[in-house]
């Protein structure tokens, strides 16, 4: 990968390949998850995509995008650890696959200009009609995640364990403050955002580099640069020297169990390669630990895996079970733990987990969208290292290195999401 | 090389080679520069096919055994789990079931001889015991529940549930905790000898791996396969649907809709498919795609969000066209879609979008080449209709506007229309 600087605070990154039918770009604004300004920033990309200067309307967009050989447009807004992150991602057919003589590649930057740098304002604000619609949309997404049964228990357990600090924000901030917005403070929050916050460009590809940075230039030319919004994490530290459980009720047929740990090193740390060794081994491939014992031995579970937040340092270890299990899950979760913590770990297990972990990174090359965001997320996380450097570390882990990283992960919040029905809910 | 035949596709630089392995499988391998190489070996056995004869012998079998099969072939005789045997590889493996096909899968970056002949080898060696289909039940038994609380799973076989009298795709995939109850060795080992036979089953190999050592592979694992032709039988299905409304309570924010068009002309396999899949998808993109003027409308007015979308489910025996959203009023918008296809039946389809909508079909077909996943999976999809996949770009060229407009009246009628609902507590 090439990282050039464009700007204080601006980054192109280009990662060469002609593997792929298509040339992926993305564009990623990183802010600080705060309270104030999260719905802001999720209800941005939202009204963007309603409608530009150039292109007034939704149908407008899309026609332009399928006329440019289906170019797809997707916008995306995440949170990694206390940062949020607002995206735009286009990907366009490669020049050699259209009908003889045809281009796209400046008619898609073009139109990734209008579209994200040349929004439709009036009397300096957003259109009203877009944002109000869109404001209930994005309140109806909020809404919204009690549908997925796990990930809003996640949720709930992260808000409780770090109740108070940002990283209890949603990265769609609140319904509260979404109703606030207005399309005029809307469209302050974006040119502020435009000029003060990191950008990050990333492109996976074949073209030619100096064309390349031409038009990502041309971009950002009319932005008048300020870089002062600068976003970090601050890591998990236990508050607390019991474990918190919490119960709640809701009329679903399963229990969702959902164990936080506070898991002692990020991102950030030099050696944090050796805690996703440990992550693997202890719960996060069909080899680990978890569903090799909670699944496949005891017959608890159809999921169990643990899943490492590794800029705020939490891991957390989700499972979907009969309601009368809960004990019985949540105490093997511990044990497993436990036996990593003593060392207990096979060869086999060891060898197996830098395997699988060594081939889903030798993967990610394979993935362009997703290589990027690998990337993304560890510079955010202030890390350089490559893709490569993290598959070279991966086969030094220890043992040792693996039993260190269990103890120092140490349990602070359970929450059950326990299910009252019997069957499938009242069907007609 | 000799034995294997080479297909192109020059137009999108993609290309083949396929033979019939003396065992009696069919056996494709696509070169590809990537680093991650992708292998599926499934069967043209899905949740759909539990009632056959074989052999002058009738038999059904409980719903939801093909998932179960699928589950229980990860174990084996020597009590090494495949995932396992694939992790001393490094490879990481997985499989599915659908209404049609049963698919075992692996990818790797390294190693991929030693990954294939574990692939061959453990879905060519069944095991099953009275203790290990006991345990499989509770994994299973928390799958279904699992779906149980997923209001788009659940909304997705509502809607089958109404539009099928009798046809089995109206069963969810993995049965019931009921169902599965019923299954035991004996019943496993019935549906492995009649379906898992290497004449009805097919690998494809997407990736950088040479053609002659895939088959090296399949010389060492595979032994020839009787002929045997099992006979499925599918009960008669009326064309009309079986109810016009479904709805369900669930623990959900906003309620949930799906409408299906059920597709009446059925069976049909090959090209025809194909060419009815392409047609069904640029009437549906037409008609309710983002920039139709019903989706602009309805988006405007609050009563659909950006999860709207319609697609059009091809399968041999069966076929239908599902539009689903989130809506605070999901009978109204169905009444609007109702409306737009009455309008559609009286002014037709405007030439220039036609043209748009299959340009965007075209490119957005080769995209799917995009990944050795994608690739592998939807051309085991495509063997078992009997079609091939490098001709589906050819194919959505040749679909002009009458063809369109054609289906579009012949299929698209208010009696074969149901709505499903999923509505909050």
């Amino acid at each position: 990968m090439k990282r050039i600087k464009l700007s204080d605070g601006i980054y192109l990154n280009i990662i060469e390949s002609d593997k792929f039918k298509t040339d992926y770009f993305d564009i990623n604004i990183i802010l600080p998850l705060r309270e104030e300004t999260a719905s802001y920033a999720a209800l941005l990309p939202m009204v963007i995509k309603r409608g530009c200067e150039k292109y007034p309307t939704m149908a407008e967009i899309t026609k332009r995008l399928d006329y440019l050989y289906s170019t797809g447009f997707s916008t995306r807004v995440m949170k990694r650890g206390e940062m949020q992150i607002v995206g735009f991602g286009v990907d366009f057919l490669r020049e050699i696959l259209l009908p003889a003589g045809e281009t796209l590649f400046d008619d898609v930057f073009d139109t990734v200009k209008n579209i994200v740098f040349k929004p439709l304002v009036n009397g300096g604000a957003f259109k009203d009609e877009y944002v109000q619609t869109e404001k209930k949309n994005l309140i109806d997404a909020i809404n919204a995640l009690i549908n997925n049964k796990n990930a809003y228990a996640m949720k709930k357990c992260h808000q409780a364990m770090c109740k108070g600090e940002n990283f209890a924000v949603s990265e769609n901030g609140s319904i509260e403050n979404v109703e606030k917005i207005c399309g005029k403070d809307l469209y302050e929050f974006y040119k502020n955002l435009m000029s003060s916050a990191r950008m990050e460009f990333f492109y996976t590809g074949k073209c030619d580099e100096k064309k390349l940075i031409e038009s990502v230039k041309k971009l950002i030319c009319d932005i008048e640069r300020n870089y002062t919004l600068k976003a970090s994490t601050q890591q998990f530290v236990r508050k607390r020297n019991d474990v918190e459980e919490i119960v709640e009720e809701m009329e679903v047929a399963q229990g969702k169990l959902i164990m936080a740990f506070s898991s002692g090193t990020t991102i950030s740390d030099e050696d944090y390669t050796s805690y996703l060794v440990f992550n693997n081994l202890f719960g996060g491939s069909p080899t680990s630990k978890l569903f090799e014992n909670v699944r496949e031995k005891m017959s608890l579970c159809y999921y169990c895996r643990s899943l490492p937040e590794s800029h705020k340092g939490i891991l957390t270890v989700a499972s979907g079970i009969e309601v009368e299990n809960y004990e019985k899950a949540k105490n093997e979760i511990v044990l497993q733990l436990e036996n990593v913590k003593r060392g207990i770990i096979s060869d086999e297990e060891l060898v197996n987990a830098k395997k699988a972990l060594t081939n889903s990174y030798r993967e990610l090359f394979d993935d362009a969208p997703n290589l990027s965001f690998w990337y993304l997320s560890r510079l955010i996380g202030g890390s350089e290292k490559t893709v490569e450097d993290v598959i070279d570390e991966i086969a030094k882990v220890t043992k040792e290195q693996i039993a260190k990283c269990a103890i120092g992960t140490e349990l602070d919040t359970v929450f059950f999401l326990k299910g009252t029905l019997n069957d499938g809910g009242d069907k007609n | 090389m000799s034995e294997f035949i080479l297909k192109e596709n020059k137009a999108i630089d993609e290309k083949y080679y396929y033979t019939c392995h003396k065992s009696g499988l069919p056996v494709y391998v696509i070169p590809k520069n990537h680093g991650t190489g992708y292998a599926v070996f499934g069967t043209n056995f899905g949740s759909v096919d539990n009632h056959f004869s074989c052999g002058g012998k009738e038999t059904v079998l409980p719903d939801g055994i093909a998932h179960f099969l699928e589950h229980k072939l990860f174990e084996n005789e020597d009590g090494i789990d495949t995932f396992k045997k694939y992790a001393e590889y490094g490879a990481s493996a997985n499989a599915y079931t659908s209404s049609d096909k049963t698919v075992y899968l692996f990818s790797a970056t390294e190693n991929m001889k030693e990954s294939l002949a574990i692939l061959l080898d453990f879905v060519t060696h069944p095991y099953f015991t009275d203790e290990t289909v006991a345990k499989e039940q509770g994994i299973i038994g928390q799958e279904i529940r699992m779906y149980d609380d997923n209001p788009g799973w659940r909304l997705y076989f509502n809607t089958l549930t109404a539009l099928y009298h009798n046809h089995p795709a109206r069963i969810d995939t993995a049965g019931t905790v009921e169902t599965i109850a019923e299954i035991t060795p004996e019943t496993l080992y019935e549906a492995y000898n009649t379906f898992y036979n290497l004449r009805n089953m097919a690998l494809v190999v997407c990736g950088n791996i040479d053609p002659d050592t895939v088959l090296s592979v399949c010389d060492e694992y595979l032994k020839e396969a009787p002929v045997i032709s099992p006979e499925r039988i599918f009960p008669d299905e009326p064309e009309s649907v079986y109810q016009k409304e479904i709805s369900q309570k669930l623990s959900v924010s906003m309620p949930l809709f799906a409408v299906g068009i059920k597709d009446t002309k059925q069976p049909e396999t090959g090209r025809t498919l194909a060419k009815k899949q392409a047609e069904y998808e640029i009437i549906l993109e037409l008609i309710f795609g983002k920039a139709s003027p019903l989706y602009t409308r309805l988006y405007e007015s609050g009563l659909i969000n950006s999860a709207f979308s319609s697609g059009y489910e091809a399968h041999t025996n069966f076929g239908f066209c599902e539009i689903s959203g989130y809506s605070s009023q999901p009978d109204k918008v169905y009444n609007e879609i109702l409306a737009e296809i009455e309008k559609y039946k009286e002014s037709g389809f405007d030439k220039e979008d036609f043209e748009r909508v299959k340009r965007v079909f075209y490119a957005s077909n080769i995209r799917s080449f995009n990944s050795t996943e994608e690739i592998a999976n939807e051309f085991i999809s495509y063997v078992f209709k009997d079609f091939d996949m490098l001709d589906y770009p050819e194919v959505i060229s040749s679909v002009t506007l009458e063809d369109i407009t054609k289906r579009f009246n012949n299929s698209f009628i208010e009696e074969h229309i149901v709505l499903s609902k999923i509505l909050p507590l």
